[in-house]
């Protein structure tokens, strides 16, 4: 009996193993995903206060994201590498921002995040600790890189059905920090992409927690030609912030 | 001068004097409630976000100056999603509040640097045998 389970285990790891590789032998889904078009809207409650955002997201690969946002205030958000341009139509006024890393719309990322086979974790320098078969769910445990080590702690990763269904962030001290929770998803080529995430903060804003929900997502679809150019009109005033 | 000139002189500095304790405080207030409340909103979350890293009081310790130098060449960056959705006198005031994060973290990286040079000339330095 306990030779025939060795065996299965064996056979277990055998062939996740080799899922792993042949899943790394196949063509990235981020390889074939141009643009990404999609609504959205965001709720930030933490203790008796309320947030809500709404607007739609251009996505345009590699780099550029543009958001356009609608309420509470009319604003259009152009991220492009590391530099950040503000801008206020009615008030014909923007602000132009560099920053010392790449950046983007934080819950945008974690919707983009579907195209990479181990939610971009890999790429970011983590390492994979260990993974357990749990009910139906795929669960990895993944460790920062050693650099990294005092910034960033583990990160848990569960799949159900391919699909990332939640993600547990801990800070370097082990204590959780976020759990996001993912459902709603919708499928383009062989990614799954959550049309709602959940994410309650633990230790960096006690008691808040954002919900992003959104909708009409369209991959690859032609952008509206004002986003494909998109530009800061001439008449108006950027301001460059200096950190 | 006489007694009647000096009475008026007294009177007028003390009208001067309580016009002034009114007026001051009124026109403090004037200039206050002009600036825009998302100004404040934005210049306070600013200032709030810009708290000193105090781990360059380490990099002050080991590395000395270079790590002050250090903190003055970089500069340290706010979340991006901070300033989604704020109004125009918002992100102007949290870009004017949180500028003070470099400051903070020179400060912290001097007195990493001030301990060591204090832990250097009272402790090390006497005890070193200098025949």
């Amino acid at each position: 009996m306990v030779r025939s389970e060795e065996r299965m285990k064996g056979c277990l790891k055998f062939i996740l193993v080799g899922l792993l590789l042949v899943g790394g032998a196949k063509p990235s889904a981020a390889d074939f995903v141009r643009t990404v078009s999609l609504d959205f809207e965001r709720e930030v409650i933490q203790k008796d206060k309320k947030e809500k955002l709404t607007g739609k997201i251009f996505y345009l690969s590699p780099l550029r994201t543009i958001v356009k946002i609608e309420g509470p205030i009319r604003q259009w958000i152009i991220y492009e590498k590391n530099e950040m341009t503000i801008y206020y139509p009615e008030d014909k006024a923007a602000f132009h921002m560099i920053f010392q890393y790449s950046v983007s719309l934080p819950f945008f990322l974690a919707f983009l995040r579907g195209l990479k086979e181990d939610f971009g974790l890999s790429e970011m320098g983590y390492s994979l600790l260990k993974y357990e078969k749990k009910n139906s769910r795929l669960i990895s445990v993944w460790v920062p890189p050693k650099k990294a080590k005092n910034i960033f702690g583990e990160a848990t990763l569960e799949y159900q059905e391919d699909k990332l269904v939640r993600q547990e962030i801990k800070d370097p001290q082990g204590n959780v920090s976020n759990i996001s929770v993912y459902s709603n998803h919708v499928s383009f080529g062989t990614s799954s992409f959550p049309m709602e995430i959940r994410t309650t903060y633990a230790s960096t804003s006690p008691g808040s927690t954002e919900v992003v929900k959104f909708k009409n997502a369209q991959f690859n679809a032609d952008l509206p030609s004002e986003i494909v150019v998109f530009k800061i009109p001439p008449d108006v005033k950027v301001r460059e912030v200096q950190w | 001068m006489s007694k009647k000139g000096f009475s008026v002189l007294q009177k007028s500095v003390c009208l001067f004097l309580t016009l002034a304790l009114v007026a001051i405080p009124t026109l403090a207030s004037i200039q206050t409630n002009q600036q825009p409340t998302d100004y404040i909103q934005g210049a306070m979350d600013g200032d709030l976000a810009a708290k000193g890293d105090p781990l360059w009081l380490v990099g002050g310790l080991l590395c000395g100056l270079l790590a002050v130098l250090y903190c003055y060449m970089q500069s340290p960056t706010p979340p991006a999603i901070t300033l989604v959705g704020k109004s125009q006198d918002y992100v102007l005031g949290y870009t004017e509040g949180y500028k003070k994060k470099k400051g903070r973290n020179a400060l912290y990286a001097w007195i990493g640097w001030g301990s060591w040079v204090v832990v250097y000339l009272v402790v090390i330095l006497p005890s070193v045998d200098t025949n």
